[in-house]
């Protein structure tokens, strides 16, 4: 053998050894600097990873929560491991048999990941513990629910109100009363936010707008829900079938096609385009550009963060006239644990835990409400965001809603986007509007849209219907092959 | 004399190349240069949108002229003594918890939950005592007759009156100003200088106050520090390492077999090769995962550098190009002599690709530096997490990214690559020079 | 027959881990890609065959149409965009001029970059506000049009009103004739010096490029007002307008926003231009320069067939990189105002990955293929009559 071919062979074991000899960390592995308190039960432990998507300062509190569960008793440990993109990583972990026994997911996960088996029901476990749904406000229970089967417990509970700008309203306090107005309190329906709305605006000398009263693209997160408001829904259980086009859905775009048409689409875009996100002192809402906004719960933090003694109050998000309310739009993030779990028992403990004192842990750091219908007493005292209130009462409220539980969801969410874009950008006639204001204006808005809006909604509702019902037909599919093989 | 090639133009298109050239660099540093700046601001000024092109590069901060000198601050809030109830500055006679200053509930209630923030929680303690002044502005009251200081929690207490806040004569609006130091980096440290209420604090006018300019390096140990540096670091080198070695020697394997040496069916091969480079990446996914999951190595190292010691299409057709271009007489020389194909491989041909295997392992190392999508999906423990990975622990969902450091360990994460780059950049163009791609 | 056989089986020897990886890890999943797209595949349960329907599925789906529509003309601008100035950037980087390994690494450096941050910084760039770019364009279109404005606007007014008033017309003729009497003894006596000439031909070639390029934008702006006007301050990312709006199919402003990205990474096909570029034999050069070639008729009749083969490759690199763009307009616009980046690959991975239909994903990823190669196989194909290998 020549020298050559030896070193050829000598690499190639060389390389095997690194392979085989690879020791990948496991979860039990004890690190000085963080376990340090936990060093004498290290072993007797039986360590648990709780897959979640958390960073920054929630990360921090999840983390307290997690080593609150792991003080209080000696037998389980849960490693707290921060995944980006935690739902892929997971699906493809469960798919290949090696998942977690915790995951954090999204609520718009667990429809297909229940649908495909992948996490385990949790009705029976929460029976056997005494935990009852009814301590849950339903909405969020649902948002964990498939076919009647709950498999995904709320954590971080989500809802929006309206936020508005105190001290514009008392800068304009004549203006309001002179057109009706109470510059006390905010708008209770949504046609007195319109006329709230024109008496707040500010235009510059060339048109531009100063402040908006109110920007229905603003923060632009929940542009598919508007039509709730208007008391209409995006799917019909009765029918199964999905309803963009509803009237009052139709009738929402149309409100909104009215402030791009009424304060110039390119304008507006100039305008929006120096805002920051949320967590930015150039948020529209914080820098004072816009009097009114929807938003969520978290957001007293961080108008307390960039503007410390800023003077807003926070409202129920008005309903149009004759819709039942308060409303909101409700979301939670959810814990769940994955089939194929080794230690199921022992990661429902832990479930267990954030359900009961862990949640309430966990709101508070986050500035936010919790998802049950009672929470302890002592949640409210003391809690950092002081309007608390309002965004309970819109949470228990029977009329708050969530997203529709369908397995096209996303693409649904994705298609209603895209068509609520269209029609914000569908050019209108230069001369049609001239010279008209008021309900004359918003008449004529409406009359030239009316068309567009019918059948760009009409087209989300076919795609839409057409994937749904694709869905149901594999589904019956594949349940008739089982049966047969069985 | 690789760079002794090409044209020498006239003078008069010399100088508009060079000034196309210049103004090419400029604007693709542009980005880079934007993204070091970043790394060096305090937080605050990398939220807010920058007002001027100056702002977009280089942080501001503000100092103030008090009495003749010059203090570092931070601007707070407003303070307008026009409201319904006039401003005071007053010393307490007791001492009380800061946090009864500027929120409606006491800070015992605090106690009861574990609290994570730290910064938050040293603020509702910190005690403001007989040595320190207090601001009465929004929900507290100082009457100056009865001199009772009424704190929002409900708490009285005597106070000497420090001074009145009265509106400044020249009719500039008031600043409540705080001492800024350089240790404020933290992401929870917005605008305010940590919220520590023993910091040096006063309310100035505007036109005391002066913008300057803060650069802060400290971001640097920080970021370092929250990515666990050395430990990504070696994860990586061990990575980018292992995929090296193993696309050199497997590439230049089988771009011999192609070029140098003669076997039924191998045209057709070499096409089928070509084609794989077409492959878009979605569609392997899947399987792949599958496949290593049935090895059972997700969770390992072993998927991320595996794959190259096995040759990929790319770094073969360029490297099968680059042989062909070799006289041949040399080898048949080479074989008249009774050496085998592995020694020739080894003694004549390696010398003479030299460049070639350069340009292959610096594409490859470039590769395996960035890759994000392969640690992601394989790697499950925090310790086996690489550079490129860790960025990630930066992101934020709901808000608090800090930018400055995405930014400062971004800047650590490119400039090794930049170095190498700029070394071997003439290598790899001889690298690429001779390989004829000819099609 | 024993030695042919020894020698192949040698020869397999050597490609032996190509082939593994051929079969395992390319071929097994290419063929399994091809399965799950006759197949319904949920990602956690198993695939279930259903034949065509997703195939036929896809031709009605209007996503997926408007998706391709977007990446169609996407390559068709990108594709001869970049490689033109990939083309142009290795020619200026190929001439003799000082700095030049600084230039090369200059031009090499967006993709040194993680995606993340390169997103990021895009983002920032194309605000319409606050961005770079449109400070840039806020600042040229100023400068544009007070430009037209003095030197079109002005003289075709002049010209106009020399119809109506004679006296205008007498204005404007007098040192029209004077330069047509005397251009020719003026020319005759400055003809001896050569810097004269020079300077008259500079001259030229600046007062020839001004003219052209004012009466272009002047034009443009007469004929695409709200287009020009918008060029003051565009939207970028948030702008779902056709630019041109008068030319059918034309790119939205996002996705010429992506373009221009995607020319902020020439880099890479510059480098392969310039290593070809090396290859050109100095003889060739230097025999044209004793027949008294000029630079620019060096340049195309020399440089760009000798290296006609890598532009071929180039395109072919582009064709297949430009089908597989995803990763910086999925985290700058998701898609992007009313679909309008919406490209195949994050079309692909959207269904994978976001709406839970591998079997779907997988039969778009094998259209892809397929346009990819019958794309590739054109090039080639018309690459025929125009590429020159030499020595082959």
């Amino acid at each position: 053998m020549r020298r050559v071919h030896i070193g050829l062979v000598c690499l190639i074991a060389l390389v095997v050894c690194v392979g085989v000899f690879e020791r990948p960390p496991k979860l039990a592995d004890y690190d000085p600097e963080r376990h340090a308190e936990f060093a004498d039960t290290w072993n007797d432990r039986l360590h648990l990873a709780y897959w979640e998507k958390w960073g920054s300062f929630e990360r921090d509190a999840c983390q307290a929560m997690v080593d609150d569960f792991n003080r209080g008793q000696d037998a389980l440990f849960v490693h707290y491991v921060n995944t980006s993109q935690v739902d892929r990583k997971s699906m493809l972990a469960i798919m290949g048999g090696c998942p977690p026994d915790v995951v954090g997911l999204w609520a718009n996960n667990v429809q297909p990941f229940a649908s495909a088996d992948a996490l385990m029901p949790l009705d029976e476990l929460m029976a056997e513990s005494g935990l009852s749904p009814d301590r849950y406000t339903p909405q969020y229970l649902d948002i964990g629910r498939y076919n009647g089967r709950i498999y995904a417990l709320p954590t971080t509970p989500a809802s929006v109100a309206l936020f508005y700008n105190m001290d514009h309203f008392a800068a304009k306090a004549d203006q309001l009363r002179s057109a009706g107005l109470d510059p006390d309190r905010p708008p209770t329906t949504i046609e007195e936010l319109d006329r709230y709305a024109d008496v707040l605006n500010e235009f510059n000398d060339d048109g531009s707008a100063q402040i908006m009263g109110f920007l229905p693209t603003e923060p632009g997160w929940w542009n598919a829900m508007w039509g709730y408001y208007f008391g209409g829904t995006l799917y019909d259980e009765e029918s199964g079938q999905v309803t963009p086009d509803a009237p009052a859905n139709l009738r929402a775009v149309a409100w909104v096609k009215r402030y791009a048409e009424k304060y110039g689409r390119d304008k507006l875009l100039q305008f929006r385009s120096g805002f920051g996100t949320f967590d930015s002192p150039n948020n529209a809402f914080i820098e004072g550009k816009v009097s009114m906004e929807i938003q969520g719960v978290w957001f007293p933090n961080f108008i307390r963060r960039h503007r410390p003694h800023m003077n807003f109050g926070v409202a129920p998000f008005p309903c149009a006239e004759g819709v039942p309310g308060p409303r909101s739009y409700l979301d939670a993030d959810v814990i769940a644990i994955p089939r194929g779990c080794k230690h199921p028992k022992e990661a429902w403990e832990f479930v267990l835990h954030t359900q009961r004192g862990g949640l309430a842990i966990l709101s508070r750091l986050q500035g936010k409400h919790m998802p049950v219908r009672q929470p302890p007493p002592l949640f409210r005292q003391g809690h950092p965001n002081l309007e608390l209130d309002v965004f309970e009462q819109v949470a228990a409220s029977p009329h708050s809603f969530i997203r529709p539980q369908l397995p096209v969801w996303q693409e649904y969410n994705d298609q209603l986007s895209r068509a609520f874009d269209h029609i914000w950008n569908y050019p209108l006639p230069a001369d049609a509007l001239a010279g008209l204001s008021g309900p004359a204006l918003d008449a004529k808005i409406d009359g030239l849209c009316r068309e567009e809006i019918e059948t760009t909604y009409a087209d989300v509702r076919e795609t839409i219907q057409r994937k749904l019902d694709l869905y149901r037909e594999y589904t019956a599919r594949r349940e008739a092959k089982e049966h047969h093989g069985r | 004399m690789a760079d002794a090639h090409g044209t020498t133009p006239p003078w008069y298109f010399r100088i508009p190349i060079h000034v196309f050239l210049i103004t090419g660099s400029i604007l693709f540093l542009l980005p880079l240069i934007w993204m070091i700046a970043t790394s060096f601001k305090p937080l605050d000024q990398t939220l807010r949108y920058p007002d001027s092109v100056m702002n977009a590069f280089v942080g501001q901060g503000h100092r103030a002229d008090i009495d003749g000198r010059a203090f570092d601050v931070v601007l707070e809030r407003r303070v307008s003594p026009v409201h319904e109830h006039r401003v005071f500055i007053v010393r307490p006679s007791a001492e009380f918890a800061a946090g009864e200053l500027a929120l409606p509930f006491g800070k015992d209630v605090w106690d009861k939950y574990p609290v994570f923030n730290k910064q938050e929680l040293a603020r509702m303690n910190a005690r403001v005592t007989p040595t320190m002044n207090a601001l009465t502005d929004d929900r507290n009251r100082f009457d100056p007759e009865t001199g009772v200081l009424t704190l929002c929690s409900g708490r009285t207490l005597p106070a000497t009156l420090v001074r009145e806040v009265l509106p400044d004569p020249e009719g500039s609006p008031l600043w409540l100003v705080r001492e800024w130091r350089s240790s404020d980096t933290d992401t929870k440290e917005i605008g305010s200088a940590g919220g520590d209420v023993t910091r040096a604090w006063d309310v100035v006018p505007e036109r005391l106050l002066r913008e300057t300019v803060r650069v802060i390096p400290r971001n640097y140990p920080i970021a370092l520090h929250r990515v666990h540096f050395l430990r990504s670091l070696r994860n990586t080198l061990f990575l980018c390492f292992m995929t090296v070695c193993g696309a050199t020697i497997s590439s230049l394997l089988v771009a011999y077999g192609f070029a140098l040496m003669e076997f039924r069916g191998r045209d057709v091969l070499f096409a089928i090769t070509l084609a794989t480079m077409m492959i878009p990446f979605p569609v392997v996914m899947i399987p792949v995962y599958l496949l290593y999951r049935d090895l059972g190595w997700v969770g390992t190292f072993k998927p991320l550098w595996v794959g190259a010691w096995f040759g990929s299409a790319f770094f073969i057709f360029l490297l099968r190009q680059f042989l062909l271009g070799l006289p041949k007489d040399l080898l048949d020389a080479a074989r008249i002599d009774g050496c085998s194909e592995l020694e020739i491989l080894w003694y004549v041909v390696v010398p003479l690709a030299r460049p070639a295997i350069a340009m292959i392992a610096l594409f490859t190392f470039l590769g395996t530096w960035k890759d994000f999508m392969g640690p992601l999906i394989y790697l499950n423990h925090e310790t086996q997490f690489t550079l490129s990975l860790s960025l990630q622990a930066f992101a934020s969902e709901h808000g608090g990214t800090p930018w400055h450091l995405l930014m400062a360990a971004s800047t650590v994460f490119s400039l090794p690559l930049i170095v190498l780059f700029f070394f071997a950049m003439k290598t790899f163009i001889r690298g690429i020079s001779m390989t004829g791609i000819k099609g | 027959m024993g030695a042919d056989l020894r020698k192949s089986l040698k020869g397999y020897a050597f490609i032996l881990p190509w082939l593994i990886a051929l079969f395992v890890f390319v071929g097994y999943p290419f063929f399994a890609g091809l399965y799950f797209s006759f197949c319904d595949f949920p990602p956690m349960k198993d695939p279930m065959f259903v034949g065509l329907e997703n195939y036929t599925n896809l031709c009605t789906d209007p996503v997926f149409r408007r998706s391709l529509g977007v990446t169609v003309i996407y390559a068709s601008v990108a594709i001869p965009l970049g490689v033109f100035f990939a083309l142009c950037l290795a020619l200026l980087l190929n001439t003799r001029i000082r700095g030049l390994s600084f230039y090369r690494v200059v031009f090499y450096l967006p993709h040194l970059i993680p995606t993340v941050v390169v997103a990021l910084l895009w983002l920032w760039i194309f605000n319409p506000r606050y961005g770079l770019l449109n400070l840039v364009l806020r600042l040229v279109t100023t400068v544009a049009d007070a430009w037209t404005n003095v030197f079109f606007d002005l003289p075709a007014a002049l010209v106009a009103e020399s119809f109506v008033r004679p006296s205008v017309t007498l204005l404007l003729a007098g040192p029209l004739i004077a330069f047509l009497a005397f251009g020719p003894w003026l020319r005759m006596t400055l003809a001896e010096s050569p810097r004269w000439r020079l300077f008259l031909r500079i001259c030229g070639v600046i007062t020839l490029t001004l003219s052209i390029v004012t009466t272009l934008y002047a034009t443009l702006h007469r004929l695409l007002p709200v287009d020009m006007q918008k060029l003051h301050s565009p939207g970028w990312l948030s702008d779902g307008n056709p630019l041109p709006s008068c030319v059918p199919f034309a790119p939205s402003w996002a996705l010429w926003g992506i373009v221009i990205m995607g020319m902020w990474g020439v880099g890479q096909m510059a480098v392969i231009y310039l290593a070809k570029l090396q290859d050109v034999p100095t003889e060739l050069y230097e025999a044209a320069d004793i027949d008294g070639a000029s630079w620019w008729s060096k340049t195309r009749h020399i440089t760009i067939p000798l290296i006609s083969p890598v532009i071929l490759f180039n395109v072919v690199m582009a064709i297949i990189g430009t089908f597989q763009v995803f990763a910086e307009p999925y985290i700058m616009t998701g898609g992007g105002p009313e679909d309008k980046t919406r490209f195949v690959a994050m079309f692909v991975y959207d269904q994978a990955f976001r709406y839970q239909n591998v079997g779907y994903a997988s039969a778009i990823a094998w259209m892809l293929f397929l346009l990819i190669v019958g794309l590739t196989l054109l090039a080639f194909r018309i690459s025929r009559k125009h590429v020159y290998y030499a020595g082959r």
